[in-house]
C-alpha cells in the first residue's frame, strides 16, 4: 500500500508537470481587421463615411432601373489613424441591403467579395445597407446601416 | 512573475518540512454526541443503550434522545445501539483529536422488518460555524438537477442565473459571479464562471455529498470577496477509514424535459492507515422543452471524475489528488439579431491537482496545521454554429495555503489564522482582444470566537494583496492604459449572537468587504458571442468596497423552526458590465457592454421555517425579497443627438435598479412521512419584477406547482432511495427574471424526474 501511495504521488506530480506543457492553444489575437469606421468613395468623391460613435455622414443614391457608377469601401483604422482597405487574402466584402425588391448590389466578375461594387437601382424608395469584412469565416467588423435612396428616373 | 511561480512548490514543500519536524504527538482527547430519533415517527428514542466496545464504555440517550461521551482518545470505535422493539445499530466512527464527532441516528422498529439506517455523521461545528444553510441526505435526492444552481436554487436567498440549461450559475441575495464564491471541499473551481453568464460551473452535483452556504466571518477563511458568502460543495469530506470497510454510492437519473440521464459511482476503499477515493460521472441531455416548444443548442454532455489517496497516520494526514471534468454544451440562439442566431457551442476541459498534508498538535498551542497546494489547468473553446471558433479561454491557477488551528487562549476560542495565496496565468483568443494577463494574489487572516455566556460571538479580518500584470502594455481608446495594477485592502467582520432564551436568539453581523477587479473586469476587449455583447473593459476601474449589516431571529424547537433575517448591504463602486445600449464600433450588430463601477445598495428579507402540523405532517416555508439599487449611473450618449463622436461618457444620480435581480419568493413545501415513504408537494411562487434593470423587461409573476415522492428500502448493508419527482405540474408557462433568454423562451414545462441511489 505505501508502495501504491508513493508511486499515486509521483504519478500525480508528473501529470502536474504535464498540465504545464499541454498543447491547448488560444491562439491569441490573429490578425483581425481593426475597423472602427467606414467610407464609400466615387468617382474619388466620399459619399458617405462615418467613424466610430458619430451619424452617417452621406447616402448612397441609385436610380430605378440603372446601375450606380463604381464604389470603393475603405475602413478607419484608430489605432492608426488612417483609412485601409483589407487584403483580398484573407478578409472579402458581404453587403446586406435592407430590402432587395427596392435596390441591390453587383461586382464585376472576378471581383466578387473584393471591396468594390455597384448598387442596382429597382424601384424608387429608401432601404439601407450593411457592409461587413468577412475575416476568412467570421466577421471583423460590421458598419452602421448606411442610407441607399432609390430614386424613379423620371424624378431626376 | 515567474520567479514567483517557480518558487511556490519549493516554499510548500520546505512548510511541510518545517511542520514535520515540529511534529508531537501528545494525546488530546475528543468527544461524541448526537442523538436518536424514531424512523417511522421521527420522535426522538429515549433509553436507548449505546456501547462503545474498544473503551468497554456505556451511555443511555436521555428522554430527548440525546447522547454524550466526552474525552475518548484519539481513534475508530465501533458504537452499538440497543433498545428493546428495534433493531441494532453497529456504527464506526472516527473520533479526532479536540473534535466533536456528532451522530444522527435513526433506529427502525422491529416490525418493520428492515436494519436501521444510519443518516450521516460529521465533525460538528462551534454554533457560530455552523453553515447558514445545508443541503444534503433526501433534500439533495429531490433536488438534484443538471447543474450546481439548479440544485440549489429553492434554498432561501437564492436564484439561478443561466444562458441555457448548462451555463447556470448561483445568485445569492441577489450577488453572483465574483461576490458569491463556489468552493469543492474548501478548494477554488479554477474556472472563469464567474466573468461570463455563458462560462459553466465546473462542479456536478450529482457527485456532492453536501452543499454548505457559509455567511459572515467565517468566510474571511476564503476570500475578501465574499459579501453575500460562499457555497463550498463537499465531494468526499472526512471520509472515516471504518474498520477497513469498503463503501460507495451508485446514483442514476433520468429526467424527461430534455431527455437528460446522469449516472455516478463513488467507492472508497480503506486499508490500514491508507484511504483511496475515487468517483466518476456521466451526464447527457438533448434540447430541453417548454410548453412552447424545444430550445434549440440546448444539449450538453459532461463527465466528471475524482480520485484521491490518502495516508493518515496517527500525527496526521497526507493525501493527494486528482480530478477531471470536461464539458460540451450549447448556447441557445441570441433573443434577437445580435450576433449568433443558431447559438454557439461550447467544450471546456478541466484538470486539477492537489495535494494536502495536516499535522496534530505540532506545537503545545497548536492544534492542527494544514497545507495544502493545488493547481487547475481550464481550457476552453466556443464555435460558431459555422464551426468556426469565435474565442478560447486557457486559465492555469494555482493555490498555496496553510490553515492553522490554535489552542484556546484566554477569552478567544476556535483560533485560528492562515496564509494563503494564488497565481492565475490567464490567455484569451479568437476574436477577443483581451490582453493575456498573469494575476498573483497574497493573503493572511484571522478567525476566533469569543463566549460570555449568553452573548457569543466570532471575528475575521483578512488582508490581501493582488497585483495583475498584462504581458502587453498599450492604450486602447475603449479600455484605457493597459498596465499593471495592484490592490491591498482588508475585510474584516464581526457576529454577535445573544440568547434570549433556550430557543430563541438574536444574531447581527457588521461586514466590511473588499473586491479587487479580475483580469477580465479591467481588460477585456471583444465580441462575446454567447453573452450577446461586445464586452469592453476598463483598465482604471477601482477596487469594490462593501459595508453591510445583518440582524435576525431565530427559533429553535423540536416541532418549530424559523429565521427571520434582514441585510443592508452598501458598495461603494460595484463592478459590473453596464449595457450602454449603444452598438459596438466594430459590430455595430453588437451591444457595447461597458465595465464600470457605481455605488449601489442591495437590502432585502429573508425567512425560512419549518413547522411539524402532526407527527406525520410537516409544513416547510421560505421567503426572500430584495431591492438593488444603483445610486449613480452613467450616460453614454445624448439621445437627441445623431452624432455623438465627441460625447464624453459621464456619471449622474440614480435610483435604476440593478440588472438581473431576483424577485420576490416563496416556497411551500408540505411532507408526508408514512414508514419508508414520504410525499411532498412543493409550491414555487415568485412576484412580478416590476423594478428591471436598464434595458431589461418586467416579468409577470407565476406559481408553479410539483410533487416529491421518495422511498427507501434499508437492509443491513445496502440502502436503497427512489426519489420520483414532477415538476411544474400543470405545464405552466412563465419566465424566470434571472434567466437570459426568457425573451425567447420560458422556462421548462412538465417535468418526470427519476432518481436512484444505493448506499452500500
Amino acid at each position: 500500500m505505501k508502495n501504491l501511495l508513493i508511486n499515486s504521488i509521483i504519478l500525480l506530480t508528473l501529470a502536474s508537470f504535464l498540465t504545464n506543457c499541454s498543447d491547448s492553444s488560444v491562439d491569441s489575437h490573429s490578425d483581425h481587421a481593426d475597423a472602427v469606421g467606414l467610407r464609400i468613395v466615387s468617382s474619388g468623391v466620399t459619399i458617405v463615411s462615418y467613424i466610430r460613435d458619430s451619424a452617417v455622414d452621406g447616402v448612397i443614391e441609385a436610380q430605378a432601373g440603372e446601375s450606380s457608377g463604381h464604389m470603393d469601401v475603405e475602413f478607419y483604422d484608430d489605432e492608426n489613424d488612417s483609412w485601409f482597405i483589407p487584403e483580398e487574402d484573407h478578409f472579402t466584402l458581404l453587403i446586406e441591403i435592407g430590402d432587395t425588391t427596392i435596390a441591390d448590389y453587383w461586382q464585376h466578375e472576378g471581383e466578387e467579395g473584393g471591396f468594390e461594387f455597384h448598387i442596382l437601382g429597382k424601384k424608387a424608395g429608401n432601404t439601407q445597407a450593411v457592409f461587413t469584412i468577412i475575416h476568412d469565416d467570421h466577421p471583423d467588423f460590421v458598419s452602421k446601416e448606411i442610407p441607399l435612396i432609390v430614386s424613379d428616373g423620371s424624378s431626376i | 512573475m515567474a520567479v514567483v511561480f517557480k518558487k511556490m512548490p519549493k516554499l510548500y514543500l520546505l512548510i511541510i518540512f518545517c511542520g514535520v519536524l515540529f511534529a508531537k504527538e501528545p494525546v488530546k482527547y475528543g468527544h461524541l454526541k448526537g442523538n436518536v430519533t424514531d424512523a417511522k415517527t421521527g420522535l426522538p428514542i429515549a433509553w436507548v443503550d449505546i456501547y462503545i466496545k474498544e473503551l468497554n464504555r456505556s451511555a443511555s440517550t436521555l428522554e430527548d434522545g440525546r447522547f454524550k461521551f466526552i474525552d475518548i482518545p484519539p481513534g475508530s470505535y465501533t458504537i452499538d445501539f440497543l433498545r428493546v422493539g428495534y433493531s441494532e445499530i453497529h456504527k464506526h466512527v472516527k473520533i479526532a483529536t479536540l473534535d466533536t464527532s456528532l451522530l444522527q441516528i435513526i433506529m427502525a422498529q422491529n416490525s418493520f422488518d428492515t436494519e436501521a439506517i444510519v443518516v450521516e455523521d460529521h465533525r460538528e461545528h462551534s454554533h457560530l460555524q455552523k453553515p447558514e444553510a445545508e443541503l444534503s441526505g433526501k433534500d439533495m435526492r429531490s433536488r438534484m438537477a443538471t447543474t450546481l444552481a439548479e440544485t440549489i436554487k429553492d434554498m432561501p436567498g437564492l436564484a439561478e442565473q443561466n444562458n441555457g440549461p448548462a451555463p447556470a450559475r448561483p445568485v445569492l441575495r441577489g450577488l453572483s459571479g465574483d461576490r458569491l464564491l463556489l468552493l469543492e471541499n474548501g478548494q477554488r473551481t479554477g474556472d472563469l464562471s464567474t466573468t461570463s453568464a455563458d462560462h459553466a460551473v465546473t462542479i456536478e452535483p450529482i457527485t456532492a455529498e453536501r452543499i454548505e452556504i457559509i455567511r459572515g466571518p467565517l468566510t474571511l477563511m476564503y476570500g475578501t470577496n465574499t459579501l453575500s458568502g460562499v457555497i463550498n460543495v463537499l465531494r468526499n469530506s472526512d471520509k472515516s477509514m471504518e474498520n477497513n470497510q469498503i463503501r460507495g454510492e451508485f446514483s442514476g437519473g433520468y429526467e424527461s424535459v430534455n431527455h437528460g440521464y446522469a449516472s455516478a459511482l463513488n467507492l472508497e476503499i480503506p486499508v490500514n492507515n491508507f484511504f483511496f477515493y475515487a468517483d466518476g460521472s456521466y451526464r447527457s441531455a438533448s434540447n430541453i422543452h417548454s410548453p412552447g416548444g424545444s430550445l434549440k443548442n440546448t444539449n450538453l454532455k459532461t463527465i466528471n471524475g475524482k480520485t484521491e489517496l490518502r495516508w493518515q497516520p496517527d500525527w496526521g494526514t497526507l493525501k493527494a489528488e486528482t480530478a477531471i471534468y470536461t464539458s460540451d454544451y450549447g448556447i441557445p440562439p441570441a433573443p434577437s439579431e445580435l450576433g449568433h442566431p443558431n447559438g454557439v457551442d461550447i467544450k471546456l476541459r478541466k484538470h486539477t491537482y492537489s495535494t494536502a498534508a495536516a499535522i496534530k498538535q505540532p506545537a503545545r498551542f497548536i492544534n492542527d496545521i494544514t497545507f495544502s497546494y493545488d493547481l487547475t489547468d481550464y481550457f476552453h473553446e466556443e464555435f460558431a454554429s459555422s464551426g468556426f471558433r469565435d474565442a478560447a479561454f486557457s486559465l492555469i491557477s494555482q493555490h498555496l495555503s496553510a490553515n492553522t488551528s490554535f489552542s484556546n487562549f484566554e477569552i478567544f476560542q476556535n483560533i485560528r489564522s492562515g496564509f494563503w495565496s494564488g497565481m492565475r496565468q490567464f490567455e484569451a483568443g479568437g476574436l477577443t482582444n483581451t490582453v493575456n494577463s498573469d494575476e498573483t494574489s497574497l493573503a493572511g487572516w484571522v478567525y476566533f470566537e469569543n463566549d460570555f455566556g449568553n452573548l457569543k460571538t466570532s471575528s475575521a479580518a483578512r488582508i490581501e494583496n493582488k497585483t495583475i500584470t498584462p504581458r502587453e502594455e498599450k492604450t486602447d481608446l475603449r479600455v484605457g492604459r493597459i498596465r499593471e495594477r495592484s490592490f491591498t485592502d482588508y475585510a474584516a467582520a464581526i457576529k454577535a449572537q445573544y440568547g434570549l432564551s433556550k430557543d430563541f436568539f438574536f444574531s447581527t453581523t457588521l461586514i466590511r468587504a473588499f473586491r479587487a477587479p479580475g483580469i477580465e473586469e479591467l481588460f477585456a476587449d471583444g465580441p462575446h458571442l454567447p453573452s450577446y455583447a461586445y464586452e469592453v473593459g476598463n483598465a482604471d476601474l477601482k477596487p469594490e468596497r462593501t459595508y453591510g449589516i445583518e440582524s435576525g431571529i431565530f427559533f429553535e424547537q423540536h416541532d418549530l423552526d424559523f429565521g427571520l433575517t434582514a441585510y443592508y448591504n452598501r458598495i461603494d463602486g460595484y463592478l459590473f458590465s453596464q449595457n450602454t445600449g449603444e452598438r459596438s464600433w466594430k459590430r455595430n450588430d453588437l451591444f457595447r457592454y461597458q465595465m464600470v463601477g457605481l455605488d449601489a445598495v442591495i437590502r432585502g428579507i429573508e425567512f425560512s421555517g419549518n413547522y411539524n402540523l402532526t407527527k406525520r405532517l410537516k409544513l416547510s416555508s421560505g421567503l426572500s425579497y430584495l431591492i438593488g439599487n444603483l445610486k449613480e449611473t452613467m450616460v453614454y450618449s445624448d439621445p437627441e443627438n445623431h452624432d455623438n463622436s465627441d460625447f464624453k461618457p459621464y456619471k449622474i444620480k440614480t435610483n435604476e435598479s440593478l440588472p438581473f435581480m431576483p424577485p420576490l419568493k416563496a416556497t411551500v413545501d408540505l411532507t408526508y412521512d408514512i414508514n419508508n415513504l414520504s410525499l411532498t408537494y412543493l409550491a414555487h411562487i415568485a412576484g412580478r419584477q416590476y423594478k428591471p434593470g436598464r434595458f431589461e423587461k418586467s416579468t409577470a409573476a407565476y406559481i408553479v406547482h410539483g410533487f416529491n415522492v421518495e422511498y427507501f428500502i434499508a437492509g443491513t448493508s445496502l440502502l436503497h432511495t427512489i426519489t420520483l419527482r414532477i415538476e411544474n405540474l400543470t405545464n405552466e408557462t412563465y419566465r424566470r427574471h434571472l434567466n437570459r433568454i426568457k425573451e425567447i423562451f420560458p422556462e421548462p414545462g412538465r417535468n418526470i424526474k427519476f432518481f436512484y441511489k444505493l448506499y452500500f
